[in-house]
């Protein structure tokens, strides 16, 4: 046997070795392994072909693939290998056929010429891998399935599930976490748990951390603040993750119970504000049985009576009620038997300091009901309403008697339309019309609308919301009487707008008003006569100076002039007769003196409706002479006032002194022209006086024209009293003198004087 | 010695009069000028006054007073008012202290009547000025 043919006996593989004939290839030899693997014997395979050696049976689908392969291998002189190769074998015993896998290799052998000329087949049965690996297939399928499932449910799941590292990076996440803390993934896969703590539960989930790691299970509720800021409180639970005995990290669920915990305050809150309501508001709750009795009382009786709850069980609530009250109480609580639901009024309960106090009692018969098993009363203290309600009536009644028995007019109107709501007894007796009247007139019925003082008042007291002022107010007769009326805006109870006006009659202040300004006239006459007094005394010094010193000093020097010297005979007589002038002179200041004087004391009397043109003619026929010597013309025209009410020998004196100065300062070359005439202004006289005279120069002498004894010119004898007398007179009847010229131009006084009808 | 001439302005006769004899009296070759219009008293000094020359003036006069008078004096030519020696001659019996200040060249204020007494001073002075 050669060698080979003994390593091919032994070889530790199945092989077969093929031979090919024409165009197929037939089984030359098999080795041990491959009959014992096949269950066959060398004789029965030799010489035969593949496939009559292999036929068809359940699972055999290769044989083409291995005459293929053989062909392949040797033409290329290359070995050619099929991977996987079913092909079941029988099993005689069980009578079923065994699933078999085959890998099997044909690799060519070649001649001394290179040409191929057997195929060596080599086969390895791989049955085992190959249903191996088929059930780790179904193994590894059945687990992906598993794993999306869970992942899927990892996902879906609406808490939070992630892991984190030993500082609390995250790690892992779900999408769940990423909806509560409101960030994204990739985001969070960077970040610490930290941000996401409350402000005031940092410490605390920091140190529930520490124990996780520590290697404890934790679980608690803290708050947390989302990625956008929103506020909520999550119950986390913590699971240390260990590899390898080893804890590297932590598992942690999240789970936003926010509103289980705000539905829960809610809760709470609604619970104290209705235990609230009935231990501590202002209203009173109770529960009487049928005869009265409490048998429950709210805490707040303490408050509102000041008696606690505990001692009213068992008492009855009639006993606290106010005598004179009880036994409207009690009938009405009777009426229960019969209606569900009563309103008490306002009746007094004794508190604990035995004070009255108005309550009011809304009562329910919920006898009936198991729960309450009684009559559940409702109260309220309204001693402060009751009080108040007092209060205002009693100011009503106050302002009533107010409007009633005040002497001025009062009265309620609209503003602005005028229309009169209500008058006061006064009101009516004032304007002479009962109240119904009153508030049919018009206001131009009773108050002048055109007097200016009317649009004054309403506009003021549009703008500032009250006036005060007189107006002129008329009665039903017409006639009209002064008033002081007071009027403010304000709004009634409905919120419209009214004006309250208070009149006072003021006719008797107006007259004392008037008596007052005269004598405050009179007052200014004296002070004016005073004040003439006291220039008359300045002037009197100047009399003393100039007109009385003059003429003495005159005849003092002549006297020593015929004394101290023999003066001829003709001087001595020119002196005798200076001193008789100069005696004269003193004689006519004495007169002069005299005739001011006399003045004064004429100021008391009597005045008479003086009529000016026969005055005028009265100085006319007494210095005829004078007036056709001069060649006088007068002209007068008194058309506007003829007449004057005032001491007849003042204004004669005034009107004389006038017309002669008007001739003594004449003007040389013509005739003197006096023009008189009167015109009436307000009530005033006046009175002008022009001549065609001289004039003065009044820039000049202007201060002193009315002055005593002035004078201003020296062709004609003159004492300058003339018009200081007509200025004195003028001013003793109350008026004025004035004074209009220039030199060459003339000269025009003129006088007011108080008309007087 | 330097003789001066005398001037008198006043509307009162009787005191032209006086002052007329008694200065004739007191130097009977004086010169002695009487106005009884201040405005012709002031025409013969601005245009007739040729040497020193004493005016007597009065204050009360009708047209024009002698404070008046001074007013128009004072415009005239520094050496014609050199020449006046102006003494007010009045029957008042005030002080005249706010005139005084205002004409201040007024010599001296003299009570009515001119008495020798007064010319003697005035002559005096005059020979202490010169």
């Amino acid at each position: 046997m050669p060698y080979h043919q003994k390593i091919f006996e032994n070889l530790p593989f199945p092989c077969l070795l093929f031979e090919k004939r024409g165009e197929n290839f037939i089984i030359k030899e098999s080795n041990t392994l491959y009959c014992r693997v096949t269950n066959s014997n060398e004789e029965e395979l030799k010489g035969k072909l593949i496939e009559q050696v292999f036929p068809q049976n359940s699972f055999s689908l290769g044989l083409n693939e291995i005459i293929e392969s053989f062909k392949i291998a040797f033409k290329s002189q290359q070995p050619h290998k099929i991977d996987v190769l079913r092909y079941d074998l029988y099993d005689k015993e069980n009578d079923s056929n065994l699933e078999k896998y085959w890998e099997i290799e044909n690799i060519p052998l070649l001649d001394e010429n290179h040409e191929s000329e057997y195929i060596l087949t080599v086969v390895k049965d791989i049955s085992f891998e190959i249903l191996e690996s088929k059930r780790c297939e179904v193994l590894q399928y059945n687990l992906d399935t598993k794993t999306e499932n869970h992942e899927e449910f990892i996902q879906r799941i609406t808490d939070g599930l992630f892991s984190l590292d030993l500082d609390g990076n995250f790690m892992s996440l779900n999408k769940g976490l990423i909806d509560i803390t409101e960030t994204s993934e990739s985001e969070l896969l960077k970040m610490n748990f930290l941000p996401f703590c409350g402000q005031d539960y940092r410490e605390f989930i920091v140190k529930k951390f520490n124990a996780a790691i520590g290697g404890k299970n934790q679980k608690f509720e803290a708050h947390f603040i989302s990625g956008k800021g929103r506020k909520m409180v999550l119950e986390i639970s913590l699971v240390p993750l260990k590899h390898n005995g080893i804890i590297t990290g932590l598992y942690g669920i999240a789970k936003d119970i926010s509103k289980l915990k705000e539905s829960e305050i809610a809760l709470s809150q609604s619970e104290r504000k209705f235990k609230a309501l009935v231990q501590q508001g202002s209203d009173l709750i109770g529960i009487l049985d049928l005869e009265g009795k409490y048998k429950f009382v709210s805490e707040t009786s303490n408050l509102v009576l000041g008696i606690k709850s505990e001692e009213f069980i068992g008492q009855t609530a009639f006993d606290f009620i106010h005598p004179e009250d009880k036994d409207r109480v009690k009938l009405q609580f009777s009426e229960l038997e019969i209606k569900k639901q009563i309103e008490i009024q306002p009746f007094r309960f004794k508190n604990a300091k035995g004070e009255w106090r108005w309550i009011e009692t809304k009562a329910t018969n919920l006898a009936n009901d198991p729960s309450v098993g009684g009559i559940v009363t409702n109260s309220r203290d309204v001693t402060e309403y009751i009080n108040s309600q007092k209060a205002i009536k009693e100011s009503e009644e106050r302002y009533r008697s107010f409007f009633e028995n005040s002497l001025d007019a009062i009265m309620v109107t609209i503003p602005k339309e005028g229309r009169i709501l209500a008058a006061s007894p006064s009101a009516c007796k004032m304007f002479q019309r009962t109240e119904e009247e009153l508030c049919l007139v018009e206001r131009a019925e009773l108050i002048n609308p055109l007097d200016l003082r009317l649009a004054e008042a309403l506009k003021l007291r549009s703008e500032t919301g009250t006036a005060n002022v007189e107006l002129t107010f008329i009665r039903k007769d017409g006639s009209k009487f002064p008033g002081e009326i007071t009027s403010s805006i304000f709004k009634d109870a409905n919120g419209d707008l009214r004006s309250s006006m208070i009149i006072r009659d003021i006719t008797e202040r107006k007259a004392t008003e008037n008596n007052l300004l005269k004598l405050n006239k009179e007052l200014e006459n004296y002070t004016k006569e005073l004040f003439a007094a006291n220039e008359g005394l300045e002037q009197f010094s100047y009399i003393v100076s100039h007109n009385l010193r003059a003429p003495i000093a005159n005849i003092i020097g002549i006297a020593d002039l015929l004394e101290n010297s023999n003066q001829p005979e003709e001087i001595q007589e020119v002196l005798l007769n200076e001193i008789f002038t100069n005696i004269g002179r003193l004689d006519d200041v004495m007169q002069d003196l005299n005739e001011t004087l006399k003045l004064k004391a004429d100021f008391s009397k009597k005045r008479e409706s003086v009529n000016l043109e026969s005055l005028i003619q009265n100085i006319i026929a007494s210095n005829q002479n004078l007036i056709d010597n001069e060649n006088v013309s007068i002209i007068s025209d008194f058309s506007s006032i003829d007449a004057v009410y005032t001491v007849k020998s003042y204004l004669y004196s005034a009107f004389y002194n006038l017309i002669s100065n008007s001739i003594k300062y004449r003007k040389p070359e013509f005739s003197p022209v006096i023009e008189i005439r009167t015109e009436r202004q307000n009530d005033q006289v006046i009175i002008h006086f022009k001549d065609n005279g001289l004039g003065i120069d009044l820039e000049k002498k202007g201060d002193q024209i009315f002055g005593f004894y002035k004078r201003f010119h020296n062709h004609v004898e003159g004492k300058g009293l003339g018009l200081f007398m007509v200025k004195s007179q003028i001013e003793m009847l109350g008026g004025q003198i004035k004074v209009n010229s220039s030199l060459g131009q003339g000269t025009e006084f003129i006088i007011y004087l108080q008309y007087n009808e | 010695m330097e003789t001066f001439n005398y001037m008198v302005v006043d509307d009162d006769r009787t005191n032209n009069l006086i002052c007329k004899l008694l200065i004739q009296k007191f130097d009977a070759d004086a010169e002695i000028k009487l106005f009884l219009k201040p405005e012709e008293g002031l025409d013969y000094i601005e245009n007739f006054v040729d040497k020193p020359t004493v005016l007597f003036l009065d204050v009360n006069m009708p047209t024009m007073s002698g404070w008046e008078f001074l007013d128009q004096f004072i415009a005239f030519k520094t050496e014609i008012k050199d020449k006046l020696h102006i003494y007010i001659l009045t029957s008042a019996i005030q002080c005249f202290q706010k005139e005084k200040e205002t004409y201040p060249f007024v010599k001296k204020i003299l009570a009515k009547p001119l008495k020798m007494a007064y010319l003697m001073e005035i002559k005096n002075s005059f020979s202490k000025q010169l």
